[in-house]
């Protein structure tokens, strides 16, 4: 799921990625902001945390000009430009911003480095409607905002994740309390949970664990639990002894290695006449292809959508 | 000699007709049906007209916005008139995109086809079968279905009145005043109108009901700037209320609960009639609730002209969401057929090596031989 919101081929109009003190969450948004690059969007860039010089060239990009950097970084309260508003207040004109640099037609994007300036500064229902107006923006494909969550009352969060499409949370794969932090456990790996809600309503979990490479691709492989290390902290149980010990027995239970060599040298019948059956289809159908199905009205539908891929 | 007939007895004088509605069998009142033939059983037949529907979001709003569409599509095949105010989207999104009513005919044939199919228990032909769902016996419940939309001639028959309440609206009169400017439209469409309850029935106009809906309302978007939001959404629920008692309408209101805290939402439960609360399951892993997509809680239940509501037989209530139907059940366990099912006189190391179901299979210490 994280690697179709990357390239686009899942739409989302207001991505929310969240970190905590343990994660960072400004690799994945470089990230994003690289692959929105990309596809060719006239990118928006505010930069609270980060001086945008420094995020510009972790990009890697061969070609500046896409990229509209407003700096929220060096001059915070407007001290030297003189109209000194609290800082809080600059980012509403977010939309008006976005809309006078608009060009062409090309479709726009906003990258914003972190939310936490402007929600500490301003009430958090008011950046809601500024943010849902952004989305709402015709010409704006995606917003993509960093959020830290340590910072922040869970309320303000929960607010957020509610107006966003997507909400990617970063966590640790170890539980366990962290007591030192220069101990590195090699468990240690960043996932992410995304929650994506589709424009049809449906919604999807997935867990995945990111690594992101230097260059900003990202590699994501879907991640389960492994419920023993969840609640012993990776240290794994020896297994139980066999309780039915095959030392009092006068014969021989266990295959050999030479005998279990032999064993799976040996072809089955049903083996053969399988891979036959597999060459043929693989002969049969040439290249992949789609197929475009329009159902007639007298099409007998399950009503029910178990796979969860249905348009409903 | 005396002919007895049986005739129907006049209406009682003063008795309104309005289409779509019916009168309860529990208190008399008028109800409106929901959409949803399930909801309206579990409501005790379907919402009294004059009364505030709470409907508490889950979490990603995918299925209040359809219990949304469904309410405005009911109003739309009954006739009734149609108002949503919305600070979301265009609420001319939520009306294109309503879904279609699904024939009855198609299901009643079937039903008559499996009757004429019992050879052998023939007599039992006529009882009714024991369903867990909650069929809409009602005849004003129709059945939808989401994957296709209703045609827009359909929806442009009703009576449209929609409220976006946008930045002009809001900005220009101060942000609290969203809900004084959504109060004083809702009072201008009903008065003068077919909406408005007068103590002399004119005659003129035939009385209609109005549907009025306020989407995602008291979500961060409908809120100002100061933080005593709670308090300006309760003065509208209470204002709310008043308006409804004094007319033909039936309210929908959905709120996204979980944003508030419990005390929050308790002041705001006491303010509308009824109270459902959606919990929908996302990547669910617990096998009781595999067929389902979520649970139905319901914190309150109309009670507008009697001491005592209608209780359901259980509130332990799931819903289902299929293309034709949207199912409310009452949940039951499933038979434990589970591994550790334990019995008397059982070994304990037995457990963990010899994995048994509780029916069969089991290795006693003693062997039973049959």
């Amino acid at each position: 799921m994280l690697e179709k919101l990357l390239s686009g081929e899942e739409t989302s109009r207001l991505v929310l990625i969240c970190d905590d003190q343990f994660t960072n969450g400004s690799t994945l948004l470089r990230a994003f902001a690289r692959s929105l690059i990309k596809r060719g969007c006239q990118l928006h860039l505010f930069c609270f945390e980060q001086h945008p010089t420094n995020f510009v060239n972790h990009l890697n990009l061969h070609n500046d000009s896409n990229v509209h950097v407003h700096d929220f970084y060096s001059d915070p309260i407007g001290w030297n430009d003189g109209d000194g508003c609290l800082l809080g207040s600059r980012l509403f004109d977010i939309n008006s911003k976005v809309n006078q640099e608009q060009a062409g037609g090309s479709n726009t994007a906003v990258v914003i480095d972190s939310l936490s300036i402007t929600l500490q500064t301003c009430e958090s229902t008011s950046v809601c409607q500024q943010l849902h107006k952004l989305s709402h923006n015709q010409r704006v494909i995606q917003t993509v905002m960093l959020h830290h969550t340590h910072l922040h009352v869970d309320d303000v969060t929960k607010r957020l994740s509610h107006i966003s499409d997507s909400v990617l949370k970063l966590n640790l794969t170890s539980s366990l309390p962290k007591i030192t932090f220069s101990k590195k456990s090699v468990h240690d790996g960043t996932i992410c949970v995304t929650v994506h809600r589709k424009l049809n309503g449906k919604v999807f979990l997935s867990e995945e664990k990111v690594e992101i490479l230097s260059d900003s691709s990202v590699e994501a492989c879907p991640w389960q639990q492994d419920p023993l290390s969840a609640q012993t902290g990776g240290i794994s149980l020896n297994e139980e002894p066999d309780v039915t010990s095959e030392a009092n027995l006068t014969f021989n239970l266990n295959l050999s290695v030479r005998e279990k060599k032999e064993r799976s040298k040996l072809v089955m019948p049903y083996i053969k006449a399988s891979e036959e059956e597999k060459v043929e289809i693989h002969r049969s159908t040439g290249g992949g292809g789609k197929i475009f199905y329009e159902p007639d009205d007298v099409d007998d539908f399950d009503d029910e959508d178990p796979d969860e891929d249905l348009e409903f | 000699m005396k002919k007895v007939t049986f005739t129907k007895r006049p209406a009682k004088g003063g008795a309104v007709q309005v289409h779509g509605t019916v009168v309860s069998l529990h208190n008399g009142l008028l109800l409106v049906s929901t959409g949803i033939p399930s909801l309206d059983s579990v409501l005790g037949g379907g919402v009294p007209l004059g009364s505030v529907f709470l409907l508490e979001e889950d979490v990603h709003t995918r299925f209040s916005t359809l219990l949304t569409k469904y309410f405005l599509a009911e109003g739309v095949t009954s006739g009734h008139g149609l108002y949503v105010a919305s600070a979301n989207a265009n609420p001319d999104v939520l009306l294109n995109a309503l879904p279609k009513p699904t024939s009855m005919s198609s299901t009643r044939s079937s039903q008559q086809k499996n009757d004429n199919d019992m050879k052998i228990a023939f007599m039992y032909k006529d009882l009714p079968k024991n369903q867990s769902s909650l069929s809409g016996v009602s005849r004003y419940g129709h059945y939808y279905d989401i994957s296709c939309n209703m045609d827009k001639s359909e929806v442009e028959k009703c009576d449209l009145k929609s409220l976006h309440l946008t930045d002009e609206i809001s900005y220009g009169e101060g942000k609290n005043d969203m809900f004084r400017y959504t109060l004083k439209h809702l009072k201008q469409c009903i008065n003068n109108s077919r909406y408005e309850m007068k103590q002399k029935n004119s005659g003129d106009q035939q009385l209609n009901v109005l549907r009025v809906v306020l989407p995602h309302f008291a979500s961060p978007l409908w809120c100002g700037d100061k933080p005593d939001n709670i308090h300006n959404i309760v003065r509208f629920l209470h204002c709310l209320r008043a308006v409804a008692r004094n007319s033909m309408i039936a309210c929908l209101v959905t709120i996204p609960t979980h944003l508030y805290h419990e005390n929050e939402v308790a002041m705001i439960r006491q303010l509308v009639d009824t109270s459902i609360e959606l919990e929908a399951f996302v990547g669910e892993k617990n096998p009781v609730f595999k067929q389902y997509h979520g649970l139905l809680k319901i914190h309150k239940l109309p009670r507008l002209n009697s001491l005592v509501n209608f209780v359901p037989d259980s509130f332990d209530l799931a819903f289902e969401l299929k293309r034709t139907k949207f199912i409310i059940e009452y949940m039951h366990l499933p038979p434990d057929i589970s591994e550790t099912a334990s019995r008397q006189g059982m070994d304990e190391t037995n457990d963990k090596l010899h994995p048994r179901s509780a029916c069969g299979g089991v290795s006693l210490n003693k062997k039973l031989d049959f």
